[in-house]
């Protein structure tokens, strides 16, 4: 009898961390003979590939229905689509963790292409690091979460579909992207363990970190925001971030990475924090592991996580191994990481990084303490604790705003320390812009629907509790006005770079023009550009942050042709239809035979012109059976109009409705995209011209297809959103294109 | 190139014309799937040959070359620390350029970096030449003991410590010299 593909799916998951154990033996080995490296470094390569033949043959099984995997049974069936299939393989528990382990594969032999005649002395270690994660990964799916364990009772005759919750397009690329930031997050954490091991904790390996360390900092922050884009089009509640743990582990090792972002430029400029440094990477890796623990235990209850399972021991010893093998080395290398250099004045570009990095600490403090504190109350004292958004909104938003105020005052600071002159200076134009929006906020704000003050209201007694929320209602206001302060700051930062350049090429007798002296000026210092850019990003999510300090939420109950007035949007109610079977269905939805749709048509106008007609609706599911709400979205760069059918009559046709208008939401994705666009010119690398042969033409070629068409794929579909914003025509294409996005059927977006 | 080389050459981009063909072949046939499971044999088929490769790697005594044997040498700490220092003299003059310092800070500063520079540069300096002296040391009872010279000769000596032989630089012992 020949090998199933289950059996033989379970001897690749063991041959897995055969090779990650004999190339972490190789890899030590290494590091006392150097000759062993060229065998250890083929060990790492041949360990991705088998990761990578363990993903291949489990798609295989998704896309031939093997129903003898008990993984492939339990989330997936014969009508689903190609791309679901492909998504079902990160959709459940023991999927994803294959998953985890292939994208960690994908960076090691990243990784150690990249070391290639580089960093000879930390590359054994950096290795053997890495394999130590994966091996750790082959445990766990051996022994608690294999996803090629067969069904005990034999091959089901159909699967059960994903979660329909989970068939969504941002569901498609939202767990990828997250996971790249998180096992990205495993290569800095490797060149730590690395540089402790060997006694090398100069700059040498803070600089082979840097880009790595980015690389994981852009993919956490596109994972979060798609994460926000998901629950916003597809839980229905009219938020973006309900501070979910599961949301909230996330965005831990975001935090830590932006530190660890500043705080390195502080090392290589002043040679001053090394130990902070380590313990920050130490930190964040710990975190996404902390993350993916608290995810997959069953610990808490979330719609994002998985369900109960066995695998909450195994991280829990995992997590404690690697703190303690941190800790250790740590300690015996304080000696090597202590540094001369002493921080001269608080006024200066360093100290305002300090305070940075303890706000960014502090905050990530506030909410891993929060998103803990019930499990721990439960455990210790057996009593049951809530922690809800009220109070993360409470706490985090003071911290956020100093975050965002740091952010726009560090780059006017300079290095060692900065005169009152300079300063007076450097605080010129932001200060005119923060005063000037300020001003025209007050006088306009509230006639345009955006008041300055928010009135706070607060269930806690005390005068203290009062104070705050008396103080918490000016938060809208400081927000508006930071925000212009920080793109003043950015410009400014441009127009004085370009000048100051135009100026010294006139000297030298090639002037340059103010837009080649710009770009040369970012192409000479991309990180500091780039970084700037991606400030313009996160000015750009604060103003969709901010909006919600203004969402309109109102229920309207109405029969066919009434008529409900929200803000400026007027909504007459159209009727439903039950599709498949309503001769007003379209050929997509009358062929959907997974589910039945309840679609409500609602006309929607501004100033007496219909703008589009929106059709939120309600789906149900039979395998597995499920209703699920589905949002009807018309898009705007000002605001959003959401709209969720609650109840619907089917003999009446009465409806209830939810409406939100939602300010600014937009400008999210917008700053994701401008953060993606700053990231970028800061990880382009460094030109330098190479004797080359026709084969690196080649592979540079497939590099460079590959990371266009990933660009173009990211761009299109965080644009897509957009995509009829900006006239009546486009509204309708985009009306017409959320009615066959609601169909799970579909192709995606 | 060596006989040996020039088909190896070809290898590569051989493996991976034959795997786009039967990758073609079976999205031609078989769909998606058969498109998986080629790929899927493919990476197996590369995880031997990588492992076969390794294990027969491990045997060999293989050389360090120069620029391997360079980075292995620990930089000193006086070096990072002159990088660091020059590095922030860079960023001094660029804060000055775009107005960020007053001339006066910028001279203070500037001069105090510059005093730093200086005092690191001598100390490494001195470093060195205690490390030429040992590296001058080597050669000549490597020379010595190897039979090619049969008593110094300071000019030769002095001739071999400037082309620095590869297994000199991978000795930490020499790493400051190879900085």
């Amino acid at each position: 009898m020949g090998l199933s593909l289950p059996a033989f799916g379970t001897s690749i998951v063991f041959s897995i961390l055969v090779l990650a154990a004999y190339t972490f033996a190789v890899a030590v080995a290494a590091g006392r003979r150097p000759h062993l490296l060229a065998s250890a470094r083929l060990g790492a390569y041949a360990t991705s590939a088998v990761i990578t033949c363990g993903v291949l043959l489990l798609s295989y099984g998704f896309f031939t229905h093997d129903f003898r995997i008990r993984y492939i049974s339990q989330h997936s069936d014969r009508g689903m689509s190609p791309w679901y299939l492909l998504a079902a393989l990160w959709g459940g528990q023991d999927g994803s963790l294959l998953w985890w382990t292939f994208l960690l594969s994908v960076y090691t032999a990243g990784v150690t292409t990249w070391m290639r005649g580089k960093y000879r002395a930390l590359q054994p270690y950096v290795i053997a690091t890495l394999m130590v994660i994966i091996g750790f990964f082959s445990i766990l799916m051996m022994f608690a979460a294999n996803p090629f364990e067969q069904n005990l009772t034999g091959s089901p005759g159909s699967g059960t579909q994903m979660n329909p919750l989970l068939q969504n397009y941002w569901m498609m690329i939202h767990p990828p992207m997250l996971y790249l930031g998180f096992v990205g997050c495993s290569v800095p954490f490797s060149f730590a363990i690395a540089a402790l091991a060997t006694g090398r904790l100069g700059n040498e390996w803070i600089v082979a970190v840097r880009k790595w360390m980015l690389t994981a900092f852009l993919f956490l922050s596109i994972g979060n925001v798609l994460g926000m884009i998901w629950a916003y089009e597809e839980l229905g509640w009219g938020g973006f971030w309900a501070w979910d743990p599961v949301e909230n582990a996330a965005c831990l090792p975001w935090f830590t990475a932006a530190a660890y972002v500043h705080s390195t430029i502080i090392q290589e400029r002043r040679n001053m924090f090394r130990i902070w440094n380590v313990v920050l990477i130490c930190i964040t890796f710990l975190l996404t592991i902390f993350g993916t623990f608290l995810t997959r235990s069953g610990l808490i209850s979330s719609v994002h996580s998985f369900a109960k399972s066995d695998i909450g021991p195994f991280f829990s010893w995992f997590l404690v191994f690697t703190a303690v093998v941190s800790c250790a080395l740590l300690v015996y290398r304080l000696p090597l990481l202590r540094g001369d250099a002493q921080l001269e004045s608080v006024v200066s570009r360093e100290g305002m990084f300090v305070i940075n990095n303890w706000a960014l600490l502090g905050g990530m403090t506030f909410i891993l303490g929060a998103t803990t504190s019930p499990l721990l109350t439960e455990a210790l004292m057996n009593q049951e604790v809530t922690v809800g958004p009220p109070f993360y909104n409470k706490w985090m938003a003071p911290i956020g705003l100093l975050i965002f105020a740091l952010m726009g005052l560090a780059p006017l600071f300079g290095w060692r320390k900065t005169s009152a002159s300079s300063l007076k200076t450097a605080f010129a134009f932001p200060g005119l812009c923060l005063i000037t929006v300020t001003l025209l906020h007050a006088i306009f704000g509230a006639k345009l629907g955006y008041p300055q003050v928010v009135g706070a209201t607060t269930v806690e007694s005390g005068t203290a509790a009062h104070i705050y929320a008396s103080v918490s209602a000016f938060f809208p206001g400081i927000t508006v006005s930071l925000s212009a302060f920080n793109v003043a700051v950015v410009v400014q930062e441009f127009v004085r770079g370009t000048r100051a350049r135009m100026s010294s090429t006139q000297k030298k007798g090639d002037a340059e023009g103010p837009l080649t002296a710009l770009v040369r000026l970012v192409q000479k210092s991309r990180r500091r550009y780039g970084g700037y850019i991606v400030h313009l990003g996160i000015v750009g999510m604060f103003l969709g942050f901010v909006g919600t300090a203004w969402q309109i939420e109102e229920e309207a109950n109405l029969n066919i042709g009434d008529t409900a007035q929200v803000a400026d949007y007027t909504l007459v109610y159209q009727g439903t239809r039950m599709c498949p079977g309503n001769p007003r269905c379209s050929a997509e939805e009358q062929s959907d035979k997974a589910k039945r749709m309840l679609f409500a048509d609602v006309d929607v106008l501004q100033d007496g012109e219909l703008v589009s007609t929106l059709h939120p609706a309600k789906f149900i599911y039979q395998n597995p059976p499920q209703t699920t709400t589905e949002v009807a979205l018309l898009r705007g760069l000002r605001d959003d109009l959401y709209v969720v059918l609650a109840v619907a009559d089917p003999e009446t046709k009465r409806a209830t409705f939810t409406v939100h208008v939602n300010p600014f939401v937009g400008w999210i994705w917008i700053g994701l995209l401008v953060l993606i666009t700053g990231c970028g010119v800061s990880l382009w690398p460094e030109v330098t011209t190479k004797r080359v042969t026709a084969w690196t033409y080649v592979r540079a070629s497939v590099a460079a297809t590959a990371g266009i068409l990933m660009t173009f794929t990211l761009a299109a579909s965080l644009s897509q959103p957009f995509a009829g914003s900006f006239s009546a025509a486009g509204r309708e294409h985009l009306a017409g294109h959320q009615r066959s996005s609601a169909s799970v059927e579909g192709a995606p977006q | 190139m060596s006989d040996a080389v020039a088909p190896a050459r070809f290898v590569v981009p051989g493996v991976v014309l034959l795997l786009v063909a039967g990758v073609a072949a079976a999205g031609f046939w078989g769909g998606p799937s058969g498109v998986l499971i080629v790929l899927s044999a493919a990476a197996l088929c590369t995880a031997i040959a990588l492992m076969w490769t390794s294990l027969e790697r491990m045997g060999e005594q293989a050389s360090l070359d120069f620029e391997d044997a360079l980075s292995v040498a620990v930089p000193s700490a006086t070096e990072e620390q002159k990088l660091a220092v020059l590095r922030a003299l860079k960023d001094l003059e660029y804060e000055l350029t775009v107005g960020k310092i007053s001339r006066e800070d910028f001279d203070v500063a500037s001069n105090d970096y510059r005093n730093q520079a200086r005092r690191l540069i001598a100390a490494q300096d001195e470093s060195m030449h205690v490390q030429l002296a040992a590296a001058e040391q080597r050669v000549l009872t490597f020379l010595q003991t190897s039979g090619a010279q049969s008593t110094p000769a300071e000019p030769s000596a002095q001739a071999a410590s400037k082309t620095t032989s590869p297994s000199l630089a991978a000795d930490p012992a020499s790493t400051d010299a190879a900085d």
